[in-house]
């Protein structure tokens, strides 16, 4: 590329536009003339800056605009059939899911987020205590959308479905690492009940003072209270992932949610 | 078509009530801006089918999406970003069909309606050979070149909404054009 191309590339658009002094304008016209790179390039930009974007708009086609919210209701539907279907087929793919409880895996949840919680790895790692209630306010604000979301027609059936993938893929004798968890529960509904207000209450009192301090902002001012899968998720985001939370700890706290909340977590 | 404020604020307004879980305020929402989105598709399809099928697309996503919006944020730059995700997204996949480009109308390059015949079969393969072309871009150089050359829009603007300074967009901007332009030559395209 010449000196002169590179200038004709740098005031393409004000030669375009039409703001260039006459003279400069003759002269990079006249370089064009004599360069098929440039030529081609003035060519180009022109054909692409004739397109008005209002003539535009006004050609749209009234039928196809008269037909695009029936088709894009139409899609959704089908997309969550879709989901639902695929998830379906991934079961039969890996034979019955093990016979195990329904409130069962949501209550390793519960154990896993309160051993994090109770065992203070949070403590020292939230950024400040400011910082944290504005995340779980945000994340208060968050789960009343998702749970919104979960009346939305493409949604029937979505939570059952998720309890049921995570049931087939962990037992109460398994270790969990922070990152596995964080994973299981951004796979919930962030609106996912994991404890009662009583027993969220519970936790509050069993917390060091950090981390224990936010809670009030996330479980108090609102209908049910309680602990939910998208605050638990932003508790432990400032964890190390790999933090491995100990099978039996998680398998003692199960045992002991079990004994607390019978109906398990789904129907609290 | 203009946007005005109150356009802006009811938009704001329905997509919050949509967020909310009101499946009739997405429905206006559908209702009022695919009209903008259809013709932001035909630029980069050329084809007015093409262009409802990402439209759908769009909204679709939007759909199950709803809450990466931030409603401290207006909705429509949100949307418009969308749609231009999926629409590059298009133009990527249509440029490594290099069977089909001959057939299909390619990029949106002129006014679509009253063509000459002679003139619309040389907008075809112009059309066809930037859609080859467009595969020499990096993808910074096609987003740029997407948003500025087939979108029209202001440079500025641009470069906010891709986050880069200004001096990098222009560099940008005239590589990816000067590729295009080079490789139409190759192809033995008169733009």
């Amino acid at each position: 590329m010449t000196r002169g191309c590179r200038e004709f590339t740098e005031k393409l658009d004000a030669l375009l536009a039409g703001s260039l002094p006459a003279d400069e304008a003759e002269r990079l016209r006249a370089h064009a003339a004599g360069c098929p790179d440039c030529a081609a390039l003035l060519a180009l930009q022109r054909r692409l800056a004739g397109v008005d974007a209002a003539a535009l708009e006004a050609a749209v086609p009234d039928d196809l605009l008269e037909g695009m919210w029936p088709r894009v209701s139409e899609a959704i539907l089908e997309a969550g059939a879709r989901r639902r279907a695929g998830s379906r087929r991934w079961f039969a793919r890996g034979g019955p899911a093990p016979a195990r409880p329904g409130w069962l895996v949501p209550a390793l949840a519960a154990a896993a987020v309160v051993l994090a919680l109770a065992t203070g790895f949070l403590a020292g790692r939230m950024r400040s205590l400011e910082g944290g209630q504005r995340l779980l306010a945000e994340e208060l604000s968050r789960q009343e959308r998702a749970l919104a979301a979960l009346q939305r027609p493409d949604a029937g059936g979505g939570l059952a479905e998720q309890a049921a993938r995570w049931r087939s893929s962990a037992g109460a004798g398994d270790a969990l690492s922070v990152g596995e968890l964080r994973a299981r529960l951004a796979a919930l509904p962030p609106g996912t009940v994991l404890l009662d207000a009583a027993g969220a209450e519970a936790l509050r009192r069993a917390l060091p003072a950090g981390p224990g301090a936010l809670l009030p902002a996330a479980l108090g001012g609102r209908d049910g209270g309680g602990l939910r899968a998208g605050e638990a998720l932003r508790l432990l985001g400032s964890l190390d992932p790999d933090t491995e939370i100990p099978p039996e700890r998680v398998a003692a706290l199960a045992e002991r949610l079990r004994g607390r909340h019978p109906a398990g977590p789904l129907g609290w | 078509m203009q946007t005005t404020d109150r356009d802006t604020h009811d938009h704001d307004a329905l997509a919050r009530a949509f967020r909310a879980g009101d499946a009739g305020a997405f429905r206006r929402l559908v209702e009022n801006l695919s009209r903008t989105l259809m013709a932001t598709a035909w630029r980069y399809t050329g084809d007015w089918e093409a262009a409802r099928d990402l439209t759908q697309a769009t909204w679709v996503r939007v759909w199950e999406r709803a809450d990466r919006w931030d409603p401290e944020r207006p909705f429509r730059p949100w949307l418009l970003a969308v749609h231009r995700n999926a629409c590059l997204s298009w133009l990527r996949r249509a440029a490594r069909r290099r069977e089909e480009a001959a057939a299909a109308p390619g990029l949106g390059l002129m006014a679509p309606a009253g063509d000459h015949p002679e003139a619309a079969l040389r907008r075809r393969e112009l059309a066809a050979g930037l859609r080859r072309a467009v595969r020499r871009l990096s993808r910074r150089q096609l987003a740029v070149f997407a948003l500025v050359d087939l979108e029209q829009t202001d440079q500025r603007e641009a470069a906010g909404r891709l986050d880069m300074a200004a001096g990098t967009l222009r560099a940008t901007l005239h590589a990816a054009r000067r590729k295009l332009a080079g490789q139409l030559r190759k192809l033995e395209v008169e733009p």
